[in-house]
């Protein structure tokens, strides 16, 4: 796997800042590395978003089933410590996630304090498919009207981000990578909600 | 023809800095920075203690680029730490390790292990000796050989590398308050900005990275009545430490797998200063509470104002200026102080015409 | 010895920590991030929290434009672009809308923004109620609760004491409806250009160690009572006697010799682009009459 530390952990960044400004935007994160050798745990857009916001100064943690193997990974390439997950800043949560796990991440995930709301966890999620058609709408800084969204993953997610960040600014802010390695991104000041069928 | 912007200000910078560099090479004499280094101590060590990086060879590269201007020197020697990438931190460092050069107590005649006086200006005549404007080569050499064959005859027999703290003594006699060691890891000031209230780690580090002048002017604040410190100083000792760190990877967290990454020179005090207690049958005691200092190289002021300097906001109460955290920490970094008060330099065309329209604005309505 | 520089001079550490400050500071509009922030090679106070922003968010594919009072030929903003080209190599333009990084002091530029556009905004002073409260451990409690009263008060004594609210540049505004938030020392006059933004605005200060931004499409209010209504520097019947353009923010200068008052475009490219626009009308109206 060829991965320049430099260039394409900036390059991910622009894209994931991208769709931190503009909720329900769909960007590809690694479109320029399709040819990139297949990593043996993990998918690379995971693995370059792990790249471009992981270090020594902080910890995450990671939900699946191969977190072990991913989490020694993210490791060894950033020096960054897993941790428990009230600790965490970064939340991992895999495709083959336990419904009861997830729901753990969302509860126990830092939201930070009125003082400091930024010390909160962001909570990156795996997900089957990100497409524009329309299942969700969204609204909220960042979005001009309304942007509609369709996130193929258990749905459980979003009872539990409600919860998460019912008491703005507290909260936890969201990045979603598909196995295409699309990212879309929910800060907590974007409100959810289904589309209306028409 | 179309029109295109005046490029008058790309030409006047480089005009300006084709002048700084004529300032700096007209006479035509030139610095060695290995010159720097051996023969400006006092200098390399401020600029290191002030740039919180320890390199004895680039700051005298920086005194040589600054022209020996020292809010310059720290300043570049700053910008520089900002490109280096820090991945480790040490291993916490016991000072009763240190390789002493020198170490005084105000506080005991008689301290264990002695006191040793090391090199010192103390004592020194201020007077200014012409003799060096004409020290020749020769001259240095025999004084040199000399010196060291008399140095060795007097050091042999006493051992530098375990010399007991002074503060042990007080404890032993129950003068200082028991305190359990805290285990805590600090937090790196340079990595997360100050939030107040702030750990005593934090205040320390901003402390020692103090500009010198600043940190004496408030540490003599604080014991001239601008506080309520009366400080003795328990122990100052110059000296080496050796620095060491973990294995990056071992999660066994085994000391024997250490790595020894080169030793530092610090001044390290540790002032004691009397305090009232209450004790519980309603008796009031006398206990002294400990200032801590340490400064890389030998800076001896900045080092003791440094332990007035923590003792004062780790318990002023008496709401002076030198007891306030935020007045002291925010305000005695070279680079930030130097940075703003010199901003004021640049154009501020375009708040002052809002400015103007304010103001312009209220006269007409006070006129009608 | 050799030292080269690495690309954008930080180390990726620094950068990371300033890209997840940035990324905070997105999902909390107007809310003051604290941040590390690591000394450049200009002096704080020049612009290092806008310039470590811009370092650490610039790639080889990015134009920069480095306006400082509106000028793109200021030495400041020269001086910046210079440390910004030497280290990264990125092109660099004076036309605003090739630029896909703007950093900048005290102007946002006459030309809308677009959403391939980010505005780094430097910031002096970024808490709004500094001058209110001195200790940040206090004006950090202040957010935290909501607590403005201090920032009215303020407004309220100027207009008890002049008639009128007397704020200069840096006039606080209302973001998102949660914060106050300085949006640094721009005229009162760009304050409204921050309000449903199509540009990315983020704001860096470097000596008081704090990033914070406003998305895209968000609401910015200028703070303002309804009798007395938020006003922008006025220019009424004044026009740059360059372009002729009226509507913009315009320096204000005195002929030497008359000692009449004239107005510019504060602006330069803004002022530029339209000469040129209008020599090209002129040739072709030349043209057409030949």
């Amino acid at each position: 796997m060829l991965f320049d530390k430099v260039h394409d952990t900036q390059e991910a960044f622009r894209t994931i800042l991208h769709c931190m400004s503009r909720p329900g935007t769909i960007q590809n994160i690694a479109s320029e590395r399709n040819d990139a050798e297949p990593l043996e745990h993990c998918d690379y857009a995971l693995f370059l978003s792990a790249m471009t916001l992981l270090d020594a100064e902080v910890g995450f943690h990671i939900i699946g089933s191969n977190s072990e193997r991913i989490g020694e990974l993210f490791a060894a390439h950033t020096l960054s410590k897993a941790t428990d997950l009230p600790k965490a800043d970064y939340v991992f949560i895999l495709q083959d996630a336990q419904p009861q796990l997830i729901r753990e991440a969302f509860l126990q995930a830092k939201k930070g304090t009125l003082r400091d709301p930024q010390q909160s966890a962001t909570i990156i999620m795996e997900t089957e498919m990100l497409s524009k058609i329309p299942q969700l709408t969204l609204q909220g800084p960042g979005i001009a009207t309304t942007e509609n969204v369709h996130i193929t993953a258990n749905e459980l997610w979003r009872d539990e981000r409600a919860t998460a960040n019912q008491e703005y600014p507290l909260g936890v802010d969201m990045i979603f990578i598909d196995r295409q390695s699309n990212l879309m991104c929910l800060p907590r000041t974007t409100m959810l909600k289904e589309c209306e069928v028409s | 023809m179309a029109y295109v912007a005046v490029k008058g200000g790309t030409e006047a910078i480089e005009a300006s800095i084709q002048r700084l560099q004529f300032e700096r090479i007209q006479h035509q004499e030139l610095l060695d920075v290995k010159t720097i280094m051996a023969t400006m101590r006092g200098m390399v060590d401020q600029v290191m203690s002030e740039s919180s990086l320890y390199s004895e060879f680039l700051a005298a590269l920086a005194i040589k680029q600054a022209e020996g201007n020292m809010e310059e020197a720290v300043f570049l020697l700053r910008a520089h730490r900002s490109t280096l990438p820090r991945h480790y931190y040490t291993r916490v460092v016991e000072t009763e390790t240190m390789v002493v050069e020198r170490r005084i107590s105000a506080s005991f005649k008689d301290i264990p292990g002695g006191q040793i006086l090391g090199a010192s200006y103390d004592y020194t005549h201020r007077l200014m000796d012409f003799d060096l404007i004409d020290e020749s080569e020769a001259s240095m050499q025999t004084w040199l050989e000399q010196y060291l064959v008399e140095e060795v005859a007097v050091s042999e027999g006493t051992d530098l590398t375990a010399l007991p703290k002074v503060v042990d003594y007080l404890r032993k006699e129950k003068l200082l308050a028991e305190v359990s060691e805290d285990q805590t890891e600090p937090i790196d000031v340079t990595k997360r900005s100050l939030q107040f209230p702030t750990t005593r780690g934090e205040r320390l580090q901003v402390l020692t990275r103090g500009q010198t002048g600043a940190v004496t002017s408030l540490g003599y604040a604080a014991i001239r009545g601008y506080g309520a410190v009366h400080p003795t100083v328990g122990e100052l000792r110059v000296g080496k430490l050796p620095l060491t760190i973990g294995h990056p990877t071992d999660p066994s967290d085994d000391f024997t797998n250490d790595y020894y990454i080169g030793e530092i020179k610090v001044t390290e005090v540790e002032s004691f200063v009397p305090i009232t207690v209450q004790k519980d049958n309603h008796r009031e005691e006398l206990e002294f509470e400990i200032g801590y200092g340490i400064c890389y190289g030998q800076n001896e002021t900045k080092a003791i104002a440094m332990s007035i300097l923590d003792q004062s906001l780790e318990f002023g109460r008496q709401g002076h200026p030198t007891q306030d955290e935020e007045f002291v920490l925010l305000h005695i970094d070279s680079v930030e102080s130097s940075g703003f008060i010199s901003h004021l330099k640049l154009p501020h065309y375009v708040t002052f015409q809002s400015k103007l329209d304010s103001m312009r604005r209220i006269k007409k309505e006070s006129g009608q | 010895m050799q030292h080269t520089t690495h690309f954008a001079l930080f180390d990726e550490g620094s950068k990371k920590e300033i890209r997840r400050a940035i990324l905070k500071a997105v999902a909390i509009p107007g809310y003051q991030v604290p941040f590390a922030s690591r000394e450049m090679p200009i002096a704080r106070g020049w612009g290092t929290g806008g310039l470590q922003i811009t370092l650490s968010i610039i790639g080889k594919q990015d134009v920069l434009k480095v306006i400082d009072q509106g000028a793109d030929e200021s030495v400041n903003a020269v001086n910046i672009k210079k440390l910004v080209n030497k280290t990264t190599g990125v092109e660099t333009t004076i036309e605003t809308s090739e630029a896909t990084i703007i950093q900048s002091r005290h102007r946002i530029p006459e030309v809308s923004l677009t959403e391939k556009q980010i505005m780094v905004l430097q910031v002096p002073i970024p808490e709004p109620l500094r001058w209110v409260e001195p200790s940040e451990f206090k004006t950090k409690k202040l957010h935290a609760e909501k607590e403005y009263s201090g920032a009215w008060l303020q407004l309220f004594e100027q207009i008890m004491k002049y008639g009128k609210t007397a704020t200069n540049a840096d006039h606080p505004v209302l973001v998102h409806d949660r914060y106050v938030m300085a949006p640094s020392p721009i005229p009162r006059f760009d304050n409204q250009k921050m309000h449903q933004s199509e540009a990315l605005i983020l704001l860096g200060a470097g000596r008081e160690k704090k990033i914070y931004a406003v998305p895209p499409y968000t609401d910015v209010a200028s703070l303002a009572f309804e009798d007395y209504p938020f006003e922008v520097e006025s220019f009424d019947e004044k026009h740059c006697h360059h372009c002729q353009a009226t509507n913009v923010f315009m320096d204000e200068l005195v002929d030497q010799e008359t000692g009449e008052t004239y107005y510019q475009c504060n602006d330069t490219s803004y002022c530029l682009a339209r000469l040129n626009e209008q020599e090209t009308l002129l040739e072709v109206a030349v043209e057409h009459a030949r």
